[in-house]
């Protein structure tokens, strides 16, 4: 584990650095959700089989995992600006996300051109982006610990009113993206799976997959969510 | 026999580094010992656990791609015991 200190907040970073003759290619930044999310929600789910081939680096969200919880700073625009700073050291690289993790992937991608090579978007929440907490934020079946993490989240950060803040994501916002490869995968379950739709019809040429399963999708359908990921990034270096 | 014990202690150390001594006051850490109902460990912490076994036994011991290889029923129930043997399997140098 590394403590990264960026923007005077402590966050986790963990690097896969993968096997020797993986080392050398192009790198993917993976991000979680929000509230019970952290680098876990990878590191025991996708990114052991895409660290295989390529580096991975996982990142706890401000708040999250073993990252400092500050009192404000969730909004899109301010996890935008630590992502950059997380990532500073990288060449470009691909970026996949899942739910608030995808929305912050994307506007990092338009805000840093430069840096994404591509974009993968897992069950992104962009439908009702304001109304995304209900939804968010988890029912039962944790930990006591994780569960009064969490709570403690949503209770004593910003973090609920940010998000009711945050502009929701556009078609206009995604065409700006166009030349950028993207992937979509939504959950046929899911409470966002409209935004899959969204997608497809501002990116025509975006790669589009609905997965059978809810809202986390690297958990439950992980099978059938690893190979896609795999496929898309490695297109990269066809 | 030595090795076993050995690694036993070192992951046991690990552990309490991660968890932290007050919460494992009443826990005496051994191999029939579960991740998940007795140490309660979050997710995130099972991470910082691989990592500090990445950097004591390097390359040998590939965390991640054990747990890839498991089902989430089987990381629920895993005991330190079942972390200790594979760690252990990992460390005999390969046949000749």
């Amino acid at each position: 584990m590394a403590y990264v200190c960026a923007r005077g907040v402590r966050f986790n970073v963990v690097d896969l650095p993968g096997a020797p003759a993986a080392r050398r290619r192009e790198p993917v930044v993976m991000l979680h959700g929000l509230f019970t999310g952290s680098a876990a929600s990878w590191f025991f789910t996708v990114a052991p089989a895409l660290a295989r081939t390529r580096p991975v680096r996982l990142i706890d969200w401000r708040g999250h995992g073993m990252s400092e919880r500050t009192p404000t700073g969730y909004g899109t625009a301010t996890m935008v600006a630590d992502l950059a700073e997380l990532t500073a050291d990288l060449p470009p690289f691909a970026v996949v996300g899942h739910s608030y993790g995808a929305t912050v992937g994307l506007r990092f991608a338009r805000a840093h051109p430069g840096r994404t090579t591509r974009l993968a978007l897992v069950d992104p929440p962009f439908i009702r982006l304001d109304q995304a907490a209900d939804d968010l934020l988890p029912a039962d079946g944790l930990s006591a610990r994780a569960g009064r993490r969490a709570a403690a989240l949503a209770a004593e950060t910003s973090v609920l009113a940010d998000l009711a803040a945050e502009p929701p994501v556009t078609a206009a916002e995604l065409r700006a993206l166009a030349g950028l490869p993207v992937l979509a995968v939504t959950g046929d379950g899911s409470p966002f799976r409209a935004a899959g739709e969204l997608v497809g019809r501002a990116l025509p040429g975006a790669r589009r997959h609905v997965l059978a399963g809810g809202h986390d999708l690297h958990v439950t359908a992980r099978a059938r969510l690893t190979p896609l990921l795999n496929s898309f990034l490695e297109d990269a270096h066809a | 026999m030595t090795q076993s014990s050995d690694v036993l202690g070192e992951v046991v150390g690990m552990l309490v580094e991660v968890v932290g001594e007050d919460f494992l006051l009443d826990t005496e850490i051994g191999p029939d010992t579960t991740f998940n109902d007795e140490l309660a460990l979050e997710s995130i912490e099972f991470v910082a656990l691989a990592e500090k076994l990445q950097d004591r036994y390097g390359g040998r011991v590939d965390f991640a791609a054990f747990i890839a290889g498991l089902g989430l029923d089987e990381i629920m129930n895993m005991t330190v015991g079942d972390l200790v043997r594979h760690i252990e399997a990992r460390l005999q140098p390969a046949a000749v």
